[in-house]
């Protein structure tokens, strides 16, 4: 059966009910967790539809950029053409889908006629380009196609002849939405319900084996047919299958054809089968037949300030027809600017990494300065706001455009639809120069606004972090609320479209870090931003010591930094701080609270120093930096995840960085910037992770924080760890391995009952990389030459060394 | 000679020598891809098909995306799920259905292995086990049979042995709890516990791994379209693996 399809989308001529990527198999990239340019949680998607701009951010998908588009200029969107714009396009989504319908349904149906042998399945596409299939039958097909077996079966019996004929003719119908096939003859004595459904059939199949003009011819018939039950279907079918011909063809006169059977259509009357497609299939033919001309009614419908109801389609229609180089749009010119993406790879790519990493720097460079300069001259020459926070997004605080553009940032009255984004790119590009006390004030003033969206919150909070005051300033801004955190249990049940749009943009893959959140594992409503973890690991121990121990934090996060700074209060060998963190540290990790007890009662001297490195032994995860911990998660110690670091204890400071900006963003649209780091902090945005625009967003460490402690500091947290295919770094003159130095102690005190466990714990060590010259089949061999039989040395039956 | 004795290894499977160069293989998911600039000695792995279990039924969709390559993909992928709105019947016919489903969409020209990617519950194993023995009697000789799997299964699972594959592809990323310890474990020297997993792994470009064993067929996952830059990076880092660098 051939029944009518929706065909209000032209694109579909392109992407003809294409799924998303969705549908594969296979993760999706991680999500960012406090910035969202999907519009974020449901409220503050409506809201956006609405008409609360925000800060424009330039990664949204183009559908999404429009409406903010719009909103800039004035334009009315609503909740039912946002959420068209919203998703993903095309054919039904992937939460929506019912994969039992259509080619199932129907084959469940053919079962009502006794014998007949079941299909395998039903293949409902046709070889396209390039390796890939069209579909050419949908679900409605074979609906109908159900529905008229079951009406023809009851009325002349499911196991007549001639239901068995009609049954057989159908199937070679459907064998037409794969390949060309003969429908089986039918015999001269045949009843004419079934010449009548036999006409139709042949007109189906020859419509889904793009015969067209001969699909065209039958339909017709059809409509003239006074006996046939299908007659009504004629006018539209026959207007459908010459658009298809027309735009197989592409010719002048099969152009003309197909508008003339489309006239019928719109002439016959409304209640017509088909008629309310008139306008797709007008549209699917000035898309191809015209595109300039169709554009301008495009671009005349998508400028009404109302939304009209087709504007998704329209939108995409458009966007598609710029893809293709055939017409020009301002909005989609606007779009291209923001995105300022580098030309396909045209690079020559070499073997040394920090070079292509350098030459990816420089195309993406390229591409910034020639948009900022378009986006620039179309601000100075129209006075468009949405060209303001174009030039904006591209602009570096270094750039000589920055100034003109700050001030004109500046002037934009609260008013302005742009002015959120203005505000945003104002800070950004002043963070570096400003006085800290005049952001300040301007930040806290948008804060107090009640009208921002959580994303737009978190932003404004993650620049306020950078210009705290002091610690306590900066915890008040340091911690940010989560988004879409519940898009986990969305892609679990599959049936529900997700509630943030992301998830149907993505599709069911995105994947949100753990660890980093005030609950367990994946779980919690907030945590410290990228840039708020990067400060913290810029500021020197005393400093951490306090911040770990305000109550104002969640537990779980003091944790984090508490743990952070034993490492390096006992890199420091800061007796006085590891003491302190110890106390702390007993209560906020209870599966360690003894050994942390332990640190606390132990003489000082070795026996203290065993205790403190024994807690090192027993946590893979700790480090000196939030950038790359591993916090301790589970039921028991041995659940803790991840892999031992080297421990090292210096006697004098050796030269060293903190971590790279770039370890602190995992998440955001980072650009190819394959290998990670050493990609250079200056184009590092721990703000906005990349989602704000183009326009570099360095990191200011706010002035609170005493960086030269933290810099001497930093030169005892010697770490061995290094990227692999490069040579370890060589030991400092007087340093300790403290896996060494527990070996030492193990063997000058057999009697410590703290050395079994302590043994077991350096092989377990061992097993996960950690070793230092072979310390775990030495810490191996000493359990069981000494201690054979025990506890320990029975829970360690090998070393991996 | 060389070569033979390679060979003899994966018949084997039994893993190669270390020193061996890294055989990648670019995986083309439903996204457009063009992947022009794959080195000849790389092959490229098209997913080819769709397949759905749903109640007694099988929908079944072919790739709606074009792909180009420069040569013609040496494995046909096909991903399968199961529909759980409907309770799996897994009839007899379904079976039939469900093979013959993925026997066809794997039928390409040049392609030298069939690759079943389905992913299943504990409770579904049997149905995954079914499925790769129905393919396997299936296919031309020839042809081998691969299979993507958690990599958690070639920790746990003993009825991986079963699987009549002849090769196993553990996917070394978004790898859910225990991924973390398996990871370290991979990075610093270790293994996989099922032996069969020991031919094949899987990685992505956004997952990197700083270390795996040397030697293996290694497929290659973007979440994006690939670009030329993705595939050097992720070349360069599996070629560290057999330097010694990990």
């Amino acid at each position: 059966m051939v029944v009518r399809r929706w065909l209000t989308v032209v694109a579909v001529a392109a992407t003809l009910a294409a799924p998303t990527s969705a549908w594969a198999s296979g993760p999706s990239p991680i999500a960012p967790w406090y910035v969202d340019q999907y519009g974020g949680d449901p409220a503050d998607a409506a809201a956006f539809f609405k008409g609360r701009t925000g800060i424009v951010m330039p990664t949204a998908p183009r559908a999404m950029l429009y409406i903010s588009w719009r909103l800039l200029h004035g334009q009315n969107v609503g909740q039912v053409a946002g959420q068209a714009l919203a998703t993903p396009c095309c054919g039904t989504p992937w939460w929506a889908h019912d994969w039992g319908g259509g080619a199932n349904k129907w084959s469940e149906a053919r079962k009502v006629v006794p014998g007949v042998p079941q299909s395998l399945y039903i293949e409902t596409e046709r070889p396209s380009a390039e390796g890939s299939y069209s579909q050419v039958c949908f679900d409605d097909a074979f609906d109908t196609a159900a529905a008229t077996l079951k009406d023809r079966a009851a009325k002349h019996g499911a196991a007549s002849p001639e239901v068995r004929a009609w049954l057989a003719g159908q199937d070679a119908v459907f064998a037409n939405c794969h390949k060309t096939t003969a429908l089986p003859p039918l015999p001269a004595s045949a009843p004419s319900w079934l010449k009548a459904d036999r006409a139709y059939q042949e007109a189906a199949a020859a419509f889904y084996d793009t015969r067209y003009a001969e699909a065209a011819r039958r339909f017709s018939d059809i409509a003239k047919d006074a006996g046939s039950p299908w007659r009504g279907t004629g006018v539209y079918l026959v207007a459908r299958a010459l658009t298809r011909k027309a735009l197989m063809e592409k010719t002048p006169a099969g152009y003309a054809e197909a508008h003339a059977a489309v006239a019928r259509l719109e002439a016959a009357s409304p209640t017509t089968y088909g008629w309310s497609q008139v306008l797709g299939l007008r549209n699917l033919l000035g898309f191809h037949e015209d595109a300039k001309a169709f554009a301008v009614g495009l671009q005349q419908r998508l400028s009404a300030r109302q939304a009209l109801p087709n504007i998704a389609e329209d939108f995409r229609d458009l966007r598609d027809l710029y893809d293709a180089g055939k017409i020009t749009d301002e909005p989609l010119d606007w779009m291209a600017a923001m995105k300022a993406q580098p030309p396909r790879p045209d690079y020559r790519l070499t073997q040394n990494q920090e070079e292509t990493t350098a030459m990816i720097a420089g195309r993406y460079e390229a591409a910034r300065r020639a948009a900022l300069a378009r986006a620039e001259s179309r601000w100075r020459a129209e006075r468009d706001v949405a060209w303001l926070a174009a030039a904006l997004s591209l602009a570096s605080p270094s750039d000589p455009e920055a100034k003109a553009l700050s001030e004109a940032a500046a002037s934009l009255p609260a008013t302005s639809p742009a002015w959120l984004t203005a505000q945003y790119h104002l800070v950004r590009l002043g963070m570096g120069q400003a006085p800290s006390a005049q952001t300040r004030r301007r930040l806290d003033a948008i804060l107090a606004r009640s009208d921002l969206s959580t994303s737009d919150r978190n932003l404004f909070t993650a620049q306020r972090a950078q210009v705290a005051s002091g610690l306590d300033d900066f915890l008040r801004y340091a911690l940010r609320r989560r988004l879409c955190a519940h898009l986990n249990e969305d892609w679990n049940q599959e049936d529900r479209r997700p509630s943030c749009a992301r998830g149907a943009w993505d599709g069911g893959g995105e994947v949100q870090p753990e660890g980093i959140y005030d609950g367990p594992k994946s779980q919690g409503v907030t945590g410290f931003g990228e840039d708020a973890r990067a400060t913290i690991d810029r500021m020197p121990l005393a400093t951490r010591i306090a911040l770990s121990r305000n109550p104002r934090l969640p537990r779980t996060l003091r944790l984090d930094v508490a743990l952070t700074s034993y490492g390096r209060a006992v890199q420091l060998q800061d007796e006085g701080a590891i003491d302190a963190l110890a106390g702390e540290l007993a209560d906020l990790l209870p599966l360690m609270a003894k050994d942390f007890r332990d640190v606390r009662a132990s003489r000082r001297g070795p026996d203290k120093r065993f205790a403190e490195l024994l807690v090192l032994a027993k946590i893979p995860g700790a480090r000196t930096d939030l950038a790359a911990y591993v916090r301790p998660e589970g039921r028991r110690v041995a659940d803790f995840q991840i892999y031992w670091t080297d421990w090292v204890i210096l006697k004098r400071p050796a030269a060293a960085a903190a971590p790279p900006l770039a370890l602190y963003q995992t998440t955001g649209d980072l650009p190819d910037r394959y290998g990670q780091p050493p990609w250079p902090d200056a184009l590092t945005d721990l703000t906005c992770l990349d989602e704000c625009g183009r326009g570099a967003a360095p990191l200011r460490v706010p002035d609170f924080v005493d960086r030269r402690k933290a810099a001497a500091e930093r030169g005892f947290l010697f770490s061995t760890e290094h990227e692999y295919g490069k040579p370890a770094p060589a030991m400092p003159p007087g340093a300790v391995d403290a896996w060494d130095e527990m070996l030492d102690y193990a063997k000058a005190h057999p009697a410590d009952p703290r050395v079994p466990e302590a043994l077991h714990w350096l092989v377990h060590v061992g097993h996960f990389g950690g070793s230092h010259d072979h310390s775990g089949r030495r810490a191996f061999r000493l359990l069981h030459g000494r201690y054979e039989g025990s506890y320990w040395a029975k829970k360690t039956p090998y070393y991996n060394d | 000679m060389k070569w033979a004795a390679l060979a003899a290894l994966a018949l084997l499977g039994l893993p190669a020598p270390a020193s061996a160069a890294p055989r990648l293989v670019i995986w083309a998911w439903e996204r457009p891809e063009d992947l022009r600039f794959a080195p000849p000695q790389v092959e490229v792995a098209a997913q080819t098909g769709f397949v759905v279990l749903t109640g007694e039924g099988v929908f079944v969709r072919r790739r709606r995306f074009p792909l180009r390559t420069m040569r013609p993909p040496s494995t046909a992928l096909v991903h399968v799920q199961i529909d759980h709105h409907r309770r799996l019947a897994w009839t007899p016919t379904q079976r039939a259905q469900a093979a013959a489903a993925v026997l066809q969409l794997a039928q390409a020209a040049g392609v030298r292995r069939v690759q079943v990617d389905f992913e299943v519950r504990q409770s579904e194993r049997r149905v995954l086990l079914d499925l790769l023995a129905d393919v396997r009697r299936g296919l031309p000789s020839g042809v081998g049979l691969s299979m993507t799997a958690l990599a958690s299964w070639c920790e746990t699972e003993a009825w991986l042995n079963r699987a009549p594959v002849d090769e196993i592809v553990p996917m070394l990323f978004r790898m859910g709890p225990g991924g973390d310890a398996l990871k370290v474990r991979l990075e610093t020297g270790g293994d996989f516990a099922e032996p069969r997993c020991r031919t094949a792994l899987a990685i992505s470009t956004d997952a990197p791994l700083r270390r795996a064993p040397a030697g293996r067929r290694v497929y290659l996952f973007n979440p994006r379209s690939w670009t030329a830059a993705d595939f050097e990076a992720a070349r360069r880092r599996v070629e560290t693996w057999s330097s010694g660098g990990g």
